[in-house]
């Protein structure tokens, strides 16, 4: 499936009014640049509400860029995005108060109390749901007398997802959440969002280099490079375009240049390991046809895919021609 | 924002309460060593810019921490207007430095008013508002300075500085101080806003913004020029010429004594009248006399700082210092702290208010003399209205000689009178050749049959650019035994670095010529504020160094270019663009420079 026609699928859904839209964020044709440098490309994005959405990409692809000019913290050079229906460029206190955010540093001022942070947030948003707040915390065994200075990171990760859960937004942006936590406390991190999505609505914007947490949480998986959008779907779906093909070439290296849709291409103990997008049994043909002999078909799990998508052309070198 | 309030008082109120303390105890130690209430205004604007440093300081470490993306993002994205955060932040910071700056200071005046028999008035107590006032205003240029796109916007503070560098009345600077306080805190808290690197949309807070930052680049570059202009002025000027001293003996008061002499022969030297080559004979032989225009100003009623307000009398040990409130000096033995009465314009013990307040022994229309044994006060010398002393009246040549803003006049005691201390009786005059503003250096010589005045005259030219292109000129005026003038001598451009030493060439000069508007907006606060000066400041017109009006023209064209390749490209309408090269044309290059900070560059890829 072409990135054509995944556009296809959120699009046939579009109301034709839009008041209250039912995607939390459009993006139309939005550039940001920085200087000379482009951090976001033409982008034209719809996210649906509801479920969790992940947003991957290598450094630099766009990904805090998006969520800056999302929240209007950065104003676009060009194009036009809204949030929840409204334009990001002016939003009120009373968007805000929909919009959740937690990002990598989890800021909560380190000189007050827990509870002192707490009972703040809790009379800034009007629909703060305790019941929810003290569901989530209890997964991170947080005291409320204790500084937020004294907290782990793990901890404060907790504080900052129990606040930002218990604010009921209907959009919750994850930014690189679990970035720095440990094992334990990452299963924390992310059960207690699935647990959230559960009994609520909302819509969580995930971003994560984590392929293994979007494995887990993503419904839709969405990959953003040097600024543009190259991939929607669920995250199955994307596996399925993705394939790896394990051949071997006892005579001469296969030529790359005949060989359609490779990402990526690993010479591994004499074998040719090839991840492929959106090929049929045809390309087994192609192999034979260089020289391949006991070729065999598997899957790619979603790390190597998006890993194979995001570094196509540039991380793997190719293999020397006429030598295996 | 009650709780954000809480939040940000919570963070820093340890570090308040300390510094509070060690403010206190430094407020302690300096009054054991000196009467701080009443130091010179030199060290009392000292006090001011460590206050205002704290200000500046604690927006660099409370605003700084939130310039990070995630902090501010954290700080701003939630369901608050921009301007009720920025309320919360500025009222804690008005809190702490309340607790740092302002209530030290109140306890110590309260303390010396009710404990010592220090003169405190009702200005001590509200200039401490001015200098929480200035504070809070470090912190908003501090607070719009991290929150820009440039730092270098923290140059809004000059407004300020604009104001404190007056030594007005504090009543008159309440009104400019909370229109500045108004300012920044209008322009700060529209930089309270999500996106900070976006341009400034609305059009008032623009030209708010622009106007402090174009008033600030100019002063900068202007005081920078003072500095560098002076620098080379000295270096050029320092070959003292030899030819000119006269006294053959090298001690430092036959130096100074034929500098003076020298300046009446080179005076008289195209002069035409017969005599002039037997006076040129006479005056080596002559003591001369000298009066300068050395008083710059007389202190003002409730003024926000201190002139020299204080006299010692060293016999009585007495130490006199000025009470505006009851516009009379106030005695205190210095040792035990013991109250020693009044001083009132009629001597020790009376109850009479002065009318000004006295500076020397003089107001500016009134000079006193003191008799030690009765401790009484005289008057002996009353200026008619209008006229003003501009110089202290010197003792010499058996005459009090005195130098006005109008005249040079000489007076001798009237030896009949029956008291001891009569009015002073005229015995001629001169009438300055130019008007009120141009005030000369007089030297004064006393001839068989009359006197021989010497006038260098500088044209005010004080904020010039180049005083070496606006030479002194001199005039020599014979006066007879009758007391009637006849100028024999006239010098145009005075090339001699002993006449302008001390003048021209160690006042100066910075650059009208870069922006000739900002440069008449900048010197508007000290006209309208600098009511105690005795040579008023000269606003208008401008210098009159032709050469620079062309060069101003070029600047304005080159700033109105530089103005048109900046927003080429960019997206801003076509008013905002106009408005924008219309101040970078006449505002001259610190509106270039403003421009920079406040609009960001079309980018290019």
């Amino acid at each position: 499936m072409s990135i054509s026609n995944l556009y296809a699928i959120t699009k046939s859904v579009a109301p034709s009014t839009p008041v209250v839209s039912d995607y939390v964020i459009e993006t139309d044709r939005l550039d940001l640049n920085y200087g000379r440098k482009k951090a976001l490309n033409q982008l034209s994005l719809r996210i649906p509400r509801g479920r969790i959405h992940a947003v991957v990409g290598a450094n630099g692809a766009g990904k805090s860029s998006l969520f800056r000019v999302l929240l209007g913290f950065q104003s676009p050079t060009g194009g036009r995005a809204s949030i929840l229906g409204h334009d990001c460029t002016a939003l009120t206190q009373h968007e805000r108060a929909r919009i959740g955010f937690v990002n990598e540093e989890h800021s909560i001022p380190s000189w007050l109390r827990v509870d002192e942070v707490v009972s703040m947030q809790r009379r800034l948003y009007p629909q703060w749901n305790d019941a929810r707040y003290r569901g989530v915390i209890g997964h991170f065994h947080v005291q409320p007398e204790q500084r937020i200075a004294d907290l782990s990171r793990g901890e404060r990760a907790g504080v900052n997802l129990a606040m930002a859960l218990a604010q009921e937004p209907e959009l919750l942006i994850l930014d690189e959440p679990t970035l720095g936590l440990d094992v334990v406390a990452k299963r924390a991190f992310l059960e207690t969002v699935l647990f959230s999505m559960e009994d609520t609505d909302s819509t969580i914007i995930y971003c994560s280099h984590q392929m293994e947490e979007i494995e887990r949480l993503a419904d839709n998986l969405i990959i953003l490079e040097q600024g543009e959008l190259k991939h929607m779907s669920p995250p199955d779906e994307f596996c399925e375009r993705v394939q790896l093909w394990i051949a071997e070439f006892p005579f001469a290296a296969p030529k790359l240049d005949a060989l359609p849709g490779v990402l990526q291409c690993q010479h591994i103990d004499g074998v040719f390991h090839f991840v492929v997008l959106d090929q049929d049994d045809g390309f087994g043909a192609l192999l034979e046809q260089q020289g391949a002999r006991r070729q065999n078909r598997g899957t790619a799990n979603l790390d190597r895919a998006v890993n194979a998508f995001l570094s196509r052309g540039h991380a793997t070198p190719a293999p020397e021609e006429g030598r295996v | 924002m009650k709780d954000l309030f809480f939040s940000e008082w919570h963070r820093f109120q340890r570090h308040a309460l300390i510094v509070a303390v060690c403010h206190g105890l430094v407020l302690l130690f300096m009054s054991r060593i000196t009467n701080v209430l009443q130091l010179p205004d030199d060290d009392q604007g000292m006090m001011l810019a460590i206050y205002m440093v704290l200000g500046l300081a604690l927006a660099m470490v409370q605003v700084g921490s939130y310039r990070k993306p995630n902090q501010w993002l954290w700080l701003i994205h939630r369901p608050l207007p921009p301007t009720r955060i920025f309320a919360a932040l500025s009222l804690s910071a008005l809190t702490m430095l309340t607790l740092t700056v302002f209530v030290p200071l109140l306890l110590f005046v309260f303390a010396t008013d009710v404990f010592t028999t220090h003169v405190v008035d009702t200005r001590h107590y509200v200039a401490l508002f001015h200098v929480l006032a200035f504070s809070m205003m470090a912190w908003f240029a501090g607070t719009h300075a991290i929150l820009s796109r440039n730092k270098v916007t923290v140059a809004v503070l000059v407004a300020p500085f604009l104001l404190a560098m007056h030594l007005a009345s504090v009543w008159s600077l309440v009104l400019p101080v909370l229109i500045c306080l108004a300012w920044l805190t209008w322009i700060t808290m529209y930089s309270f806003r999500a996106d900070r690197s976006a341009p400034i949309a609305r059009s008032s807070v623009l030209l708010l913004t622009a106007l402090p930052l174009q008033l600030g680049f100019f002063l900068l570059v202007f005081h920078l020029s003072k500095v560098a202009v002076s620098a080379v002025e000295l270096m050029a000027n320092n070959n003292y010429p030899a030819e000119t001293v006269l006294a053959s003996d090298k001690n430092a008061g036959a130096w100074l004594r034929s500098f003076s002499q020298n300046g009446f022969i080179k005076g008289l030297e195209g002069s035409q009248d017969p005599k002039a080559a037997e006076w040129r004979e006479q005056i080596p032989l002559l003591e001369v006399a000298e009066l300068v225009p050395d008083l710059e100003r007389f202190p003002l009623r409730n003024q926000i700082s201190n002139l020299r307000a204080r006299w010692w009398d060293a016999k009585s040990g007495i130490e006199w210092t000025f009470s505006h409130d009851r516009m009379m000096f106030h005695g205190r033995d210095p040792k035990t702290g013991a109250d020693r009465g009044w001083w009132s314009a009629t001597g020790a013990g009376d109850q009479d208010a002065f009318s000004q307040i006295p500076l020397s022994g003089m107001t500016s229309s009134e000079l006193f003399a003191i008799d030690d044994a009765t401790q009484r006060q005289h008057v002996l010398l009353h200026l008619p209205p209008g006229e003003r002393f501009v110089g202290r009246p010197v003792r010499a040549l058996d005459r009090t000689l005195v130098l006005t803003n109008q005249r040079v006049l000489a007076y001798r005691e009237d030896r009949q009178a029956a008291s001891r201390f009569p009015p002073l009786q005229l015995d001629w005059q001169l009438a300055l050749a130019v008007g009120d503003g141009e005030v000369p250096t007089v030297g004064i010589v006393e001839l068989l049959d009359g006197w021989l005045v010497s006038l260098f005259y500088f044209v005010p030219k004080e904020l010039d650019g180049f005083e070496s292109l606006a030479l002194p000129w001199q005039q020599v005026v014979y006066i007879d035994a009758t007391g009637n003038p006849t100028v024999v001598g006239v010098s145009k451009n005075v090339r001699d670095v002993n006449v302008s030493i001390g003048r021209a060439p160690l006042v100066p000069k910075a650059a009208w010529w870069l922006s000739p508007i900002l440069y008449t907006l900048a010197r508007w606060p000290g006209s309208a504020l600098d009511k105690g000066l005795t040579q008023p400041p000269q606003v208008a017109p401008l210098p009159v160094v032709s050469m620079f009006y062309p060069v101003a023209v070029v600047l304005m064209l080159l700033s109105c270019g530089l103005g048109y390749w900046w927003l080429r490209g960019s997206q801003i309408n076509a008013a905002r663009r106009r408005l924008w090269l219309a101040s970078c044309m006449f505002l001259g290059l610190p509106a270039f420079f403003s421009l920079v900070c406040l609009e960001p560059r079309a980018s290019r890829v």
